[in-house]
């Protein structure tokens, strides 16, 4: 891949849906759009929330005692929660690439096995990452499937109300902001720990995660270039990294703007922003060749980014009101069905090689 | 603004609740004084504040004291009856909740007799109707083989009918086909499979504790949990299930009102004996719609039965008091007497009872030989019973009841703490253990995506799968409990025919008795069973028919049967016709 190709995409990616409105540019976020800046600053807690976006910070602290009103604003969020850990589950937990190898004298128990992998608290021992948590709706199902969580959020009331919220749970195996805890009993395994922090500051100190998520995060950066790098250079090898998003399509801009925010009132007015929105393939192709490709990331198993400069999955998914649920779009890649179910939500998943 | 302030509600969950005793002080208080005094007057208005007062919680009411990782489950449930039981049983069944969950069951009473029941001696009379759908779902959780098979004994065919005009007898006939349609099972039976079921769980799992009163309920901090005070301990969970029956305490606390209306009747049960017949097995169960409610005989074993009598409260009482031998007359007297006999033998019971004077067996049958001499009627008749074991007579208040909803913040409902219902189509327990299958599988989905099983939106699949089936048995048993114990007319011809053409239209048959004899919801055909597509070569094709597809093949079926219906019936008035036209043009031509 010619170095030209990849700063045309860049720039694509850039001018398309990293383009920050122009009432944004006078703040502190839009200096510190070079990565090297990034880099000279990232050891002050400051001005490392470089990728951002402070009225963003401002807006979901505005909104966050009702992280935990499972029918209140965050519904569909709350609703929503169960479908992409799922999409995570058959991603990291049967993970095709860690699948254990097939043996004859065992051939007996592939249900068994396969039933075995999926089920039970399936995030033990794994370090996971969870930028932009809000309240802890994902971080705390992390922990609660075994995982060793650091949950980030550049908002302090969203991490005070995640910590507290925590607190209240006696079986989640919280860790205060004074590293006390867990006070979980040894038997229930993981490790839920809220930072206010930046994944740039995270990414500084030479963390290094087994799975990274940043659920419906990237549409509320400055930097989503920036941003993404980030995360993948914090996924160690064989990690997993997880995101979802939304589109940017006529689609996306009548469902979650003009429906759910201006019409419906189900998100406040003001949540998302249409030219924030990143298109699945931009995605797939940014992490392609801004990221390291496939020398980097594994292809998938089921060969869905057989195109040529694209890596990793992406998977639609919508919410179907009469079941009360979201569910994740089937359809096989490359096909107009598959591409129908990413044209509002998606989810994003890539494992790094190990 | 660290803390939110924690809600917390007490309840009290044995009968003898305050908020029902003060009113009836502040009721009673107007009949000793006509005009209540001002001291009286202050005393209701106190009795009202105080009773208003009860709800909200005192300001005595403690903080709850910490408690420790041993007493913090992720599932408490409340009852050990069968729902409570089958619940337990179903989520140990399954992989993730067996790895990665805490169950505390909690039972008031002692589970000992349960446990201890040897499946000897008399037959319990808390029997129930389980349906081939659910015993599957029971063989598929590991729960069936514990049961005694010789004391459950398969229902093959089902008989229906009304004869308010003796010379008519229409008649619903439910056939067995190779399967029982169910089975009937003492609820002690099914309870101690459950039981074991339980014992062969892994260790840790699941923790029984029985003669634990639950005193006192209450969320606590952040509403992240509920405990519950049992004694001077405290326990807490995530999640409390309700299976504590009709007058939930469980759906107290999480405020859950309930609609219904209740049957203005009792039904009454004893365990029937009477010989075996050697030519017909007691394989099939009975049921006789009277003005007053049905009557049912359901078998047990070749020589004992099991009846369920559904008649008005003062008559049920009457029963109840009758010595042994006039109760099976009575019984044989209420399958067999024609409706307006019965309702003779019916007065005299009830106007011996208001003397405090039950008709002795002599007198009974007094009465019943002075009847005009019954014609032989053509209604398919139970075997003549020769006794009632006089321990087994108890009898019981019906009625229809629903929750509002299933669930709330960290509470949900099964079995009869969320619905009851008229015994009349034996769906009650039925209900149940679908409640428990579903609300089984959608915890262990939503533990498997690390879910809090305690929330709303983890919990929302289980009333949504359970709530409109449930309601609309409810509905169905309610409607024709009204069509049934109609007796004009119109109702009884309406009937009559309605029942002659279900009994032939043999889809418009099977769909009744997909409703009636079996849950309202099909369980999921288990591994075993699916692995070569059928099970036994008469099993319905897989994947042939089912959801809408089944339902579309069905009215296709019953469109076609109904045209040839029609067709027989235009050919015969066809026929009528030419015969008419013919005779007159003959009349014509002899004139």
């Amino acid at each position: 891949m010619s170095s030209c190709r990849t700063a045309r995409a860049a720039t694509r990616l850039a001018s398309t849906a990293l383009r920050p409105r122009p009432a944004l540019l006078a703040t502190r976020t839009s200096r510190l759009a070079t990565p090297s800046s990034t880099r000279r600053h990232s050891t002050q807690q400051q001005t490392t929330l470089n990728t951002i976006n402070q009225d963003e910070i401002d807006h979901f602290s505005r909104l966050s005692q009702h992280w935990w009103d499972e029918t209140g604003e965050f519904a569909l969020l709350h609703r929503m929660n169960p479908e992409r850990v799922e999409y995570l589950r058959q991603k990291v937990a049967m993970d095709p690439h860690a699948e254990p190898e097939w043996t004859f004298a065992d051939r007996s128990n592939d249900k068994r096995r396969d039933e075995a992998r999926g089920s039970g608290r399936w995030l033990e021992g794994k370090r996971c990452l969870d930028v932009g948590c809000g309240g802890g709706l994902l971080a705390e199902t992390l922990a609660r499937l075994g995982g060793d969580v650091v949950a980030i959020d550049a908002s302090a009331h969203n991490i005070a109300i995640a910590r507290t919220h925590a607190s209240c749970d006696p079986l989640l195996p919280f860790v205060d902001e004074h590293g006390a805890g867990p006070s979980t009993p040894a038997s229930i395994p993981g490790r839920l720990e809220y930072r206010h922090t930046s994944a740039e500051a995270l990414h500084a100190a030479g963390e290094k995660f087994d799975v990274v998520c940043s659920m419906e995060v990237l549409e509320h950066v400055d930097q989503p270039g920036e941003f993404l790098k980030c995360l993948g250079d914090m996924v160690k090898p064989g990690g997993h990294l997880a995101m979802s998003t939304i589109s940017r399509t006529p689609l996306a801009q009548l469902l979650t703007i003009t429906m759910a925010e201006d019409i419906l009132r189900f998100v406040t007015p003001g949540t998302h922003h249409y030219h924030k929105y990143v298109r699945p393939e931009e995605l797939r192709r940014f992490v392609a060749k801004e990221m390291g490709g496939h020398a980097v990331w594994e292809a998938n198993e089921d060969a869905s980014d057989i195109r040529v400069g694209e890596v990793g999955e992406t998977r639609g998914i919508i919410y179907d009101p009469l079941g009360g649920r979201w569910r994740l779009w089937p359809g096989v890649e490359g096909t107009w069905a598959k591409g129908m179910g990413e044209l509002c939500n998606y989810m994003y998943h890539a494992k790094k090689r190990a | 603004m660290r803390r939110i302030a924690s809600t917390s509600r007490i309840f009290e969950p044995i009968v003898a609740s305050s908020s029902r005793r003060i009113p009836r002080v502040a009721a009673a208080l107007p009949t000793f004084n006509p005009v209540p005094s001002a001291a009286a007057r202050r005393a209701t208005s106190y009795a009202r504040a105080y009773s208003t007062h009860s709800t909200a919680p005192p300001a005595d009411l403690g903080p709850i004291p910490s408690i420790s990782a041993e007493n913090t489950y992720d599932i408490v449930i409340i009852g050990g009856g069968p729902a409570g039981l089958a619940l337990a049983s179903a989520l140990v069944s399954h992989k993730t909740i067996r790895d990665t969950t805490r169950i505390l069951l909690l039972e008031g009473g002692s589970l000992k007799p349960v446990r201890e029941w040897d499946d000897q001696g008399p037959w319990s009379n808390r029997v129930s109707s389980l349906t081939a759908e659910n015993i599957e779902w029971l063989e598929s959780i590991d729960a069936w083989q514990g049961i005694a098979l010789d004391r459950s004994r398969a229902v093959d065919d089902i008989i229906v009918w009304a004869n308010p005009d003796t010379n008519a007898t229409p008649m619903l006939h439910f056939p067995g086909s190779d399967r029982p349609l169910a089975r009937m099972t003492e609820n002690i039976n099914t309870q101690r499979a459950l039981l074991r079921r339980l014992e062969r769980a892994p260790e840790g799992v699941v923790t029984v504790r029985e003669g634990a009163r639950v005193a006192e309920m209450r969320y606590g901090e952040g509403n992240g949990w509920v405990g519950l005070r049992i004694g001077d301990e405290w326990v807490r969970g995530s999640l409390v299930i309700g299976a504590d029956g009709p007058n939930s305490p469980v759906r107290t606390f999480a405020k859950i009102d309930t609609f219904g209306h209740a049957y203005n009747a009792h039904g009454l049960v004893a365990t029937l004996e009477h010989r075996p017949d050697p030519v017909w097995p007691n394989h099939t169960a009975f049921q006789r719609f009277l003005p007053t409610g049905p009557i049912a005989f359901l078998p047990l074993a070749e020589d004992a039965s099991t009846m369920v009598w559904s008649t008005t409260p003062p008559l049920a009482a009457a029963l109840k008091r009758l010595e042994p031998a006039a109760l099976t007359m009575a019984i044989n007297a209420g399958f067999t007497l024609p409706e307006q006999d019965l309702a003779i033998m019916q007065e005299a019971l009830l106007a011996a009872d208001l003397m405090n004077a039950p008709l002795s067996a002599d007198g009974l049958k007094g009465i019943l030989a002075a009847l005009p001499d019954a014609q032989p009627t053509d209604a398919p008749l139970p075997p003549v019973i020769t006794g009632v074991q006089p321990s087994s007579v108890a009898s019981f208040p019906l009625r229809l009841t629903h929750a509002d909803a299933y669930t709330a913040h960290r509470v949900a409902l099964v079995g009869d703490a969320a619905h009851t219902t008229h015994p009349l189509a034996g769906q009650g327990l039925n209900a149940g253990l679908a409640d428990a299958r579903v609300l089984a599988s959608t915890l262990d989905k939503a533990r498997s995506v690390g879910s809090d099983v305690g929330g709303i939106t983890a919990l929302a699949p289980y009333p949504r799968e359970r709530y409109l089936p449930n309601h609309a048995m409810l509905a169905a048993v309610d409607k024709l409990n009204t069509v049934f114990g109609a007796r004009n007319p119109f109702m009884n011809w309406a009937r009559g025919t309605g029942l002659e053409v279900i009994n032939e239209l043999g889809p418009l048959k099977a769909f009744f008795m997909a409703n009636a004899g079996s849950s309202a919801s099909r369980a999921p055909r288990t591994g075993a069973a699916r692995e070569f597509g059928r099970a036994h070569a008469s099993d319905p094709l897989p994947g042939v028919a089912a959801g809408l597809p089944a339902a579309l093949a069905d009215a296709a079926e019953a469109v076609q049967v109904a045209r040839q219906v029609a067709t027989a019936a235009g050919g015969v008035l066809a026929e009528g016709l030419r015969n008419a036209l013919r005779r007159g043009a003959d009349a014509l031509e002899k004139k």
